[in-house]
């Protein structure tokens, strides 16, 4: 009996985790779903019944029409998933490298260095924009997906290195030390023992630089609005103007937008789950 | 094979000094273990010598050649980590061929060389398997397996037992020792298990607060340790202090009087002035209930009965020094009871002032004939 009271306690705590859990992600889902039915139902019934699902009456693809016919619609996805993955690459490459310096060695500076990197959380890019935009027209790089890369690898890099840091202090020194007595060199032991112990990490900062990345207006409508480097959500900002608004097709090019970050999501999702959870189950 | 050399080596974390001006001449085959409580210093000796650890000044050479500004992997050592520090993606064979690999050894004789190494430690049914589908021991083993594939004249031991349990424990300390007899290597073994240190080394160096407190064989150690903490730090239960006085001196050795005790003349060399304030120090297994010219009443607080021995805990007179005494054998003893426990002068330690001992006379054990300890050792 004394055994099971602690247990029944702990059922009804979960049970209210789990509402509160779900009401969560219901409330984080519903835009989404209403967004993706809508996409696919008629104009008058967008904004009617915006709320009822599509039925026989009311389905109607059009907006997937004018997305297809219309637009320079693949050139935008090519145009996003070439900023998407350049700037993540960089932004991983040079994070995994800057978080193992600095856990890894100390040096002149290496405690400032770190802070300086933590200030770049507290600041948001988006206040040096006048300051970017002119570096890159100085720079020559106006209209080129390099401006991107290299905006959005500066915007993600401070909080990739402090996570990365974080895990990358959980690697045993005696491992790495093993691995120098044994005559790796540095880059070595970075790239063939550290990183494939910290597999989860490199998920978890994959999904979270991404997703923004992908997702982001700001930047492309400044530094690379023109039709040839328009990414899709820039792209699909062409169906609301100020006297002409398609919702049909406005939201069927926000629903394709979100099938790649879906698909690399699932990609992810295992090591995901593992790198959050990994400091609440140890 | 090569001897050992280090001068003067110096090291500090800021304003900290964590190694003081150490010396230590390491003899060619010789195993020696550094033991100290935790924070002595011990570890971060070992760190540096295999070069992991930048010094703050001092030098080290293996086998007469300065190493010092070398990389781990060029200094001719090989290491064994507490926790193993196996690469948990590589098979065991990776594991052991890794640092053969680096060095770009032919694929044949790498694998020569594993196998023959597998084979001293038996580890040839395991090559295949990852580092996760072994127990603690085979760990530790394929440890010790891929520092001796690397044929390094310097073997480093960084507290290589401490995470097995108990009786595995055991067994691995028999195998290092067995190990260093027929590799002959010298090997620097780094622990804070007195018992270790005991067994297993040719040499004890006791490192305190980055100072090398003492060095000698374990038993010179045990008998006549240079000052209190080493006479603190080997033994278990660890020796009893008691506070005593100088009385004189004589030709027996020096005279001194202890409350609690009353007067007594321990056989020690250069004996102390009157009225100087005195440390006696006494091993728990120097008591016995009959032998002894000495007696002392011990309020019993706590008996453990251990079979072979029995540990009692109390202390001297009421509310004097706390003392644990070990008894042969298990005398049926009663707690809160005085007790009168007897002890042989020439068995106690006599330390000064500055808490270094003075030379006790008394000769513990008589070194074997160089054909007799051959014997000996090989049955």
């Amino acid at each position: 009996m004394s055994a099971a009271k602690p247990r029944k306690r702990a059922s009804g705590w979960s049970l209210f985790i789990y509402v509160a859990l779900a009401a969560y992600a219901a409330s984080a889902i519903f835009p989404v779903l209403l967004v993706v039915y809508n996409s696919i139902k008629s104009k008058k019934a967008i904004f009617g019944q915006p709320l009822s699902l599509p039925g026989p009456g009311t389905i109607d693809f059009r907006g997937y029409e004018t997305v297809w016919e219309a637009a320079n619609f693949p050139r935008y996805f090519l145009n996003s998933g070439i900023v998407t993955l350049g700037s993540l690459g960089l932004t991983l490459l040079f994070g995994v490298m800057a978080a193992y310096a600095l856990t890894e060695f100390r040096f002149r500076m290496s405690r400032w260095l770190s802070l300086y990197i933590t200030i770049g959380l507290m600041v948001p890019i988006r206040l040096g924009t006048v300051a970017i935009l002119k570096l890159v027209m100085a720079l020559g790089l106006m209209n080129t997906p390099t401006a991107l890369i290299l905006v959005y690898t500066a915007m993600n890099l401070p909080v990739t290195v402090l996570i990365l840091s974080v895990f990358m202090n959980t690697v045993s020194q005696d491992l790495k030390n093993a691995a120098r007595v044994d005559g790796a060199g540095e880059y070595r032991i970075l790239f063939g023992h550290v990183i494939p112990l910290i597999r989860p990490a490199i998920a978890t900062v994959a999904v979270f630089t991404m997703i923004p990345v992908w997702n982001d207006l700001w930047f492309p409508l400044i530094l690379a609005n023109s039709e040839a480097t328009k990414t899709v959500i820039l792209g699909a900002q062409q169906f609301v103007g100020q006297y002409f608004k398609d919702w049909n097709a406005m939201l069927a090019a926000l629903t394709l937008s979100i099938v790649p970050t879906l698909i690399l999501y699932l990609l992810f999702s295992r090591q995901l789950i593992a790198g959050l959870t990994r400091g609440a189950v140890k | 094979m090569a001897d050992l050399t280090l001068s003067n080596i110096v090291k500090n974390y800021g304003p900290v000094e964590v190694l003081k001006n150490i010396d230590l001449h390491v003899p060619d085959g010789e195993f020696v273990v550094f033991v100290g409580p935790s924070g002595c210093g011990k570890s971060t000796l070992l760190r540096a010598i295999a070069g992991l650890e930048d010094l703050s000044g001092g030098s080290i050479k293996i086998g007469g050649e300065d190493v010092a500004d070398r990389a781990p992997a060029q200094r001719g050592i090989a290491m064994v980590f507490q926790t193993y520090a196996l690469y948990p993606h590589k098979s065991v064979f990776d594991n052991m061929a890794y640092g053969l690999k680096l060095a770009r050894r032919p694929r044949d004789q790498i694998r020569a060389e594993v196998m023959k190494v597998a084979k001293i430690l038996e580890l040839e049914a395991l090559l295949d398997r990852k580092p996760a589908q072994l127990s603690g021991g085979q760990r530790q083993r394929v440890a010790i397996g891929r520092a001796i594939v690397r044929d390094p004249k310097v073997f480093l031991f960084d507290e290589p037992l401490s995470n097995l349990d108990a009786a595995l424990r055991g067994q691995m300390r028999i195998e290092i020792a067995d190990l260093h007899a027929r590799l002959k290597a010298t090997m620097v073994y780094v622990t804070h298990d007195q018992i270790e240190a005991m067994t297993m080394a040719d040499r004890i160096v006791v490192l305190n607060a980055g100072r090398i407190e003492q060095q000698g064989a374990p038993l010179e150690l045990y008998h006549h340790p240079a000052n209190l903490f080493v006479a603190g730090f080997l033994g278990a239960p660890s020796m009893n202090f008691v506070p005593a006085r100088a009385i004189g001196a004589s030709a027996a050795g020096a005279e001194i009087e202890v409350e609690g005790i009353g007067r007594l003349t321990v056989p020690v060399d250069g004996a102390p002035a009157a009225g100087t304030a005195l440390t006696l120090g006494l091993r728990p297994h120097d008591f016995s209930l009959e032998r002894g010219g000495m007696d002392c009443e011990i309020d019993t607080v706590l008996v453990e009965p251990l079979g072979h021995e029995t540990i009692v805990y109390g202390a001297l007179r009421d509310g004097g020094p706390r003392m644990t005494i070990a008894l042969e054998g298990g005398p049926l003893l009663r707690t809160g009871v005085k007790t009168r426990f007897r002890f042989d002068p020439a068995d106690c330690h006599l330390f000064g002032p500055d808490g270094i001992a003075y030379r006790r006379r008394k000769q513990h054990f008589t070194p074997l004939a160089s054909g007799a300890s051959e014997q000996g050792a090989n049955p």
